[in-house]
């Protein structure tokens, strides 16, 4: 039963030996330049020393939310250009531009909102 | 590619099948859209309880009737996914209506708290409906995102948002594992629908789909809240707003066993033994945990732990023997008898908490019988129904649960589980003997303040505890 | 639902109603009259019901139910609930509602003194009792009786004790309940058994014979205290506590007579038992004859009618248990007319002298005729005399009874009919005849609401015998009066009880019967057999247990619970509130639970 898991313990060993691998290689190999700059640790571009419980812009984060949301969603557009022209040759084309359409409307009207409660300024 | 696909698609089945659904969908979409105009925003409460009305008009329509397969075999709709989504709609009303004038601050924000609880709610029917994992996730996400943004609606309270993070980051958790589970079922069967795992139950029993049912499982069990994936659960039900906890106790819980119940065939009939254990751990855990509390929500939040274990032994009856059928029908009547108690008493804190302006504990309930006699009254209604006294609705939903459990032969689980619920009863009736015997705090008296609406819906639900307790015979005739 | 099963149900519904709304409604119930008037309207309405629902049925028409499953479990139905109409339920639906009715519009004048709030919570207890009682009478199983049975005895309780500032009367409704409410453990022993054995709580379920036996036996143990039969008959008189137009209704007319309406509705299963027929004979003779004895001796005039009660009830027992179902269902009836009817002039003449001392009357005759004539006819339908209800219902008793068990209950009812019209006839002596004592000078009649119930009950309590064979064929019963020895041998004694009533009390020769009625005076007898028996077996047996309970139980129940304390201390351990531990317990969950699908 056990050897069926062949294949999910190579990949595990895979990818642990990368990883490990290139942690020790750059361990080993890398030149260091010591800084200020490099020492701290890398967050997002904020302040990483400090109280946990400190006031930040809320903004940042709301944009790149609303970026990732609208992104991944476009990606669906895509997939459905690929797939229209399958659909086009069976007679569909109305049936599946309908569909996108209502699909698009309803992320517009999702703007729309984001647009309207004013999450898309910057400065308030 | 099928060329009649769009006949398919838009088939009047397809429609029936998928209507609770789309009625609440539509209500948030045209709830959205009257966000853009504020002057359209006295029209608000009228679209949010039209689309519950649409929902649960849609739903009655299949309450009856064979099973509608659609949107090829991935979601149903037959009379016990539609008991369910009538339990939906009525969660989400009675959440909605106590949350009315709840929040004080964020009186401005009311029309997304209407949103998002619309969304949730089309979250559960469409989890209910599913028969396939993937349309169980987005069923799964639909209802979390908006809840884990509904923990932590009151931004200006530090539980609330401790509420809400914390609840988003198990969550997401969770659904991490719950993804990695269905991608090893993939693996292991070359299928994601539950109609696929029944043509191929023999490789079912492979290591690779074992794994990914357990984690699957594992994710199920963390949103119905079973031990040792309950711990979110008191810190969560009493940080959130009183309503937002309401809703969950009620509607998530309820949701995740919509689908466990179809799912659970899929299980191996010798993890039973394992299933009726972690139910009588779950309920341990639960009803040790209520003993000990003050504050009330908290409390309430152990029980619902507690409660969640003993519809976990009807499941683990079923395993034990799946012919012997009924415990589909003792979770969803157990469900519905607690949606009412839950969501009454829940309810009733609310109303409280809104006119006192502070946490409810048991010693701010002493001598409420004096000061307020139709509260205390309802509340001990809510209380014994709680812990299982006859003439209530949650009596009979624990009958029907310990019955699957004993008709299942696991009688030692069954009388294990029953001297567990009797200690529950004991922290039930400290806040019954402190509402009716002690004395009440002089310096702290209860303001009254008419609220209408509020007080006719618990009393609904009130009255709701008591036919299910008294006159179950018509639900146990239609309810399979 | 058909006709006859509707207006049943609006006769159990409309006091249902009418009790909810005063229960809900404190406002209107503290208002006195409006209460009074939803619980007469409900009465009224009952009544038509009930009316319509008798009339409308021909003789030997088959009952008609109409149920809805009550408990289920999976598809098989324990109990149900519902109507079941025929001939028994529906004269007995017409009997209760008229006296009801009766009893509450007299009521409406004899509690007139009593403040507001007081006035609402005794109409909202008699709706709530007439509900119980129609729930009782028109059952279509053992279960759904009992229910009904446990809330008249709960209205009993509540009425009884109306008076609760009064503690002989807090007393008595104590008494009253626990000592029916041990009797009540026979019926439910009896359910129980009954359902273990035939799977159902019908009264047409045919157990086993020493079942059935065993089963019937227990429900009579459940008659014995409501019906209040020897020796569990002790708590009827002290019940006189209560309100007296709650004596007449409760306490003489419907719910006492509840343990005989039980017994005659469950007669196929008594008639499966016939060492219970024998045992009930007995105990209703006994009963008879020691309750007319104690009768004998009252000064208290409510004392004299309950012990009467009691006799009467002994009365229909011992008929029940020769096997005549009808006898004692007739007597039932009568007697709920009559005996209702002396208790509300009794009512109307405590009224009027604000006593119920038998020597604080006398001579009321004058002073109120139409009270003294209803109350008349009520002594001479009770006494047996031919042509008045009782006499009807009384001597087919005696008829039934003839040669059985060596004729010895025969005659010892004989004795008692004798008796009964002895203290009757002195009842009536002593309050309306003679010179009147000085409170009695200034008695009056009161107005019509008094009046006229009595007068409504009169009717009945005289001529009610004449319709012996037709109540016989509409209960499906056959019924023929007939004039032989025994007829004539009770009306003779029943007149020469009168007759020598009026010589010994009417001419002052009481004196020379004092001493030899005052060795009868053993009221007290049993009472204190039951105070001996409680107060040494019972709380010696209190006392072990209660130590028992103490030091063991307790003992026990506190470890115990403090156990779980603790461990719901242990329980918050886990509860740190930090996610990361709580991610923890669901990975940690999650492992275990995949772990265990690998390995199994």
């Amino acid at each position: 039963m056990l050897e069926n898991y062949a294949p999910l313990l190579i990949l595990l060993s895979l990818a642990l030996g990368f990883t490990v691998s290139q942690v020790v290689l750059s361990e080993v190999a890398g030149r260091r330049r010591k800084n200020v700059g490099k020492g701290e640790a890398y967050e997002c571009g904020m302040e990483p020393v400090g109280g946990a419980r400190i006031r930040l812009s809320i903004h940042f984060y709301l944009v790149a939310v609303l970026f990732i949301l609208f992104d991944v969603e476009s990606v669906f557009l895509v997939l459905w250009a690929v797939a229209a022209e399958g659909f086009k040759e069976q007679g569909l084309a109305l049936f599946v531009f309908g569909e996108i359409a209502l699909f698009v409307f309803i992320l517009g009207l999702a703007l729309a909102y984001v647009w309207r409660k004013g999450g898309l300024e910057w400065d308030r | 590619m099928n060329p009649d696909i769009a006949q398919r698609i838009l088939s009047q089945a397809t429609l029936d099948a998928s209507g609770p659904f789309l009625a609440l969908a539509l209500g948030v979409l045209v709830l959205v859209f009257l966000e853009l105009l504020p002057a359209l925003a006295a029209l608000r409460q009228i679209v949010f309880l039209g689309s519950l009305a649409a929902a649960a008009w849609a739903a009655t329509r299949t309450l009856f009737g064979p099973e509608i397969a659609a949107f090829e075999g991935t979601y149903v709709a037959n009379s016990t996914t539609s008991w369910w989504a009538l339990l939906f709609v009525a969660s989400a009303l009675i959440a909605w209506i106590f949350g009315r004038r709840y929040y004080r601050d964020e009186a401005r924000f009311e029309g997304e708290h209407d949103i998002l609880l619309l969304t949730a709610a089309s979250g559960m029917v469409l989890m209910a409906g599913s028969r396939d994992l993937l349309v169980f996730f987005v069923g799964l996400e639909t209802l979390s995102v908006p809840l884990y943004a509904l923990s932590g609606f009151r931004r200006a309270r530090r539980e609330s948002v401790e509420a809400g993070l914390k609840y988003f980051v198990l969550g997401a958790f969770a659904a991490a594992i719950y993804l990695m589970g269905a991608a090893l079922l993939y693996a292991g069967t070359g299928t994601i629908a539950l109609a696929g795992f029944q043509e191929r139950s023999e490789l079912l029993e492979t290591p690779l789909a074992l794994t990914g049912l357990a984690l699957i499982a594992a994710s199920l069990f963390f949103k119905i809240s079973v031990f040792p994936f309950h711990l979110w659960v008191p810190d969560v039900y009493q940080g959130a707003p009183s309503p937002v906890t309401t809703f969950m106790a009620t509607g998530t819980k309820a949701a995740a066993f919509a689908f466990l119940l179809p799912l659970s065939f899929a299980l191996p009939p010798e993890s039973a033994g394992l299933v009726a254990a972690i139910a009588l751990i779950t309920m341990a855990a639960g009803n040790l945990g209520a003993l000990v509390q003050t504050d009330m929500k908290r409390l309430l939040a152990y029980s619902g732990v507690a409660h969640a274990g003993t519809m976990l032994l009807a499941l683990a009856g079923m395993h034990a023997d799946p012919e012997s059928g009924g415990a589909s029908q003792a979770v969803l009547f157990y469900m519905a008898a607690y949606t009412f108690t839950a969501g009454g008493a829940f309810g009733l804190l609310t109303m409280l908490e809104t006119q006192g302006g502070r946490p409810v504990t048991i010693d701010g309930l002493r001598g409420l019988a004096r000061q307020r006699p139709g509260v205390a009254a309802a509340l001990a209604l809510f209380m014994l129904s709680l812990g299982g006294i006859p003439a209530t609705g949650g009596f009979l939903g624990k009958y029907l649960v310990f019955s699957v459990a004993v008709r299942a032969d696991m009688i030692a689980a069954a009388v294990v589980g029953v001297l567990i619920s009797v200690v529950a009863l004991g922290y039930y009736l400290r806040i019954i003997v402190a509402m009716y015997m002690q004395p009440e705090d002089a310096t702290r008296p209860v303001p009254a303040e008419s609220r209408p609406l509020s007080s006719a819906m618990a009393l609904a639900c009130a009255a709701m505890v008591l036919v299910l307790g008294v006159l179950p015979g018509w639900f146990l005739a239609n309810v399979r | 639902m058909t006709t006859p099963a509707l207006l049943a149900v609006i006769a159990v519904c409309a006091p249902a109603a009418a009790a909810l709304l005063l229960v809900l409604a404190p406002a209107l119930r503290r208002q006195g009259a409006p209460a009074a008037v939803a619980c007469i309207a409900a009465s009224l309405a009952s009544l038509g019901a009930a009316l319509a629902l008798a009339l409308g049925r021909s003789p030997g028409e088959p009952a008609v139910r109409h149920v809805v499953p009550w408990l289920q479990a999976g598809s098989r139905t324990i109990a149900e609930v519902g109507v079941h109409v025929d001939g028994i339920s529906a004269a007995m639906l017409v009997v209760v509602t008229l006296v009801a009715l009766c009893v509450q519009v007299f009521s409406v004048a004899y509690m007139r003194g009593e403040a507001r709030r007081g006035f609402g919570r005794y109409f909202a207890y008699h709706a709530l009792f007439l509900f119980s009682m129609n729930l009782l009478v028109v059952a279509p199983n053992l279960l759904q009786l009992f229910v009904g049975w446990e809330l008249v005895g709960l209205a009993s309780y509540l009425l009884i004790g109306f008076y609760f500032a009064k503690p002989s009367a807090a007393r008595a409704a104590v008494k009253a309940f626990w000592m029916t409410k041990l009797a009540d453990m026979g019926i439910l022993v009896g359910l129980v058994v009954l359902f273990v054995s035939t799977g159902s709580f019908e009264w047409t379920a045919t157990p086993e014979p020493a079942v059935a036996t065993a089963v019937t036996l227990l429900l009579f143990l459940g008659v014995m205290g409501k019906s209040a039969q020897f020796p569990l008959h002790v708590w009827l008189p002290d019940a006189m506590e209560g309100p007296t137009p709650v004596s007449a209704l409760l306490h003489a007319a419907t719910m006492v007579a509840a343990g005989v309406f039980l017994v005659v509705r469950a007669h196929p299963l008594f008639e499966l038992a016939p060492t219970t027929g024998d045992v009930m004979l007995w105990v209703g003779a006994v009963t008879a004859a020691f309750a007319a004895g104690l009768a004998l001796v009252q000064t208290d005039i409510k004392k004299v009618l309950a012990y009467s009660t009691c006799s009467q009830l002994g009365y229909m027992v011992a008929a029940l248990g020769a096997g005549s179902a009808f006898a004692g269902f007739f007597h039932l009836g009568t007697h709920a007319c009559f005996k209702a009817l002396l208790f509300l002039a009794a009512g109307s003449v405590i009224h009027a002298v604000h006593s119920n001392e038998l020597a604080e009357m006398g001579g009321l005759r004058r002073r109120m005729p139409l009270t003294a004539v209803a109350f008349g006819i009520g002594v001479l339908s009770l006494a047996g005399v031919p042509g008045l209800a009782g006499f009807f219902s009384k001597d087919l008793i005696l008829t039934e009874l003839e040669g059985r068990a060596g004729w010895v209950p025969w005659a010892l009812l004989l004795l008692t009919a004798f008796a009964t019209a002895f203290y009757m006839g002195r009842v009536f002596v002593l309050a309306f005849l003679g010179a009147p004592s000085a409170r009695a000078g200034h008695a009056h009649e009161a107005g019509l609401a008094m009046t006229g119930p009595l007068i409504v009950l009169a009717v009945p309590s005289a001529v009610a015998g004449f319709f012996g064979g037709g109540l016989a064929a509409y209960v499906g019963a056959s019924y023929e009066p007939h004039f032989g020895l025994t007829p004539l041998l009770a009306s003779t004694l029943a007149l020469a009880g009168i007759v020598a009533a009026v010589l010994v009390y009417g001419r002052g020769r009481e004196v020379a019967f004092a001493d030899a009625l005052r060795r009868l005076d053993r009221a007290g007898a049993v009472d204190r057999a039951w105070k001996l028996l409680y107060s040494s077996a019972l709380l010696w047996l209190s006392g072990v247990l209660g130590w028992f309970d103490r030091y063991v139980i307790d003992g026990l129940m506190n470890a115990t619970g403090f156990a779980t304390l603790e461990a719901g201390s242990a329980v918050r351990v886990v509860q740190t509130g930090r996610v990361r531990d709580y991610a923890l317990a669901v990975v940690a969950g999650a492992i275990l639970l995949s772990l265990w699908g690998v390995l199994s």
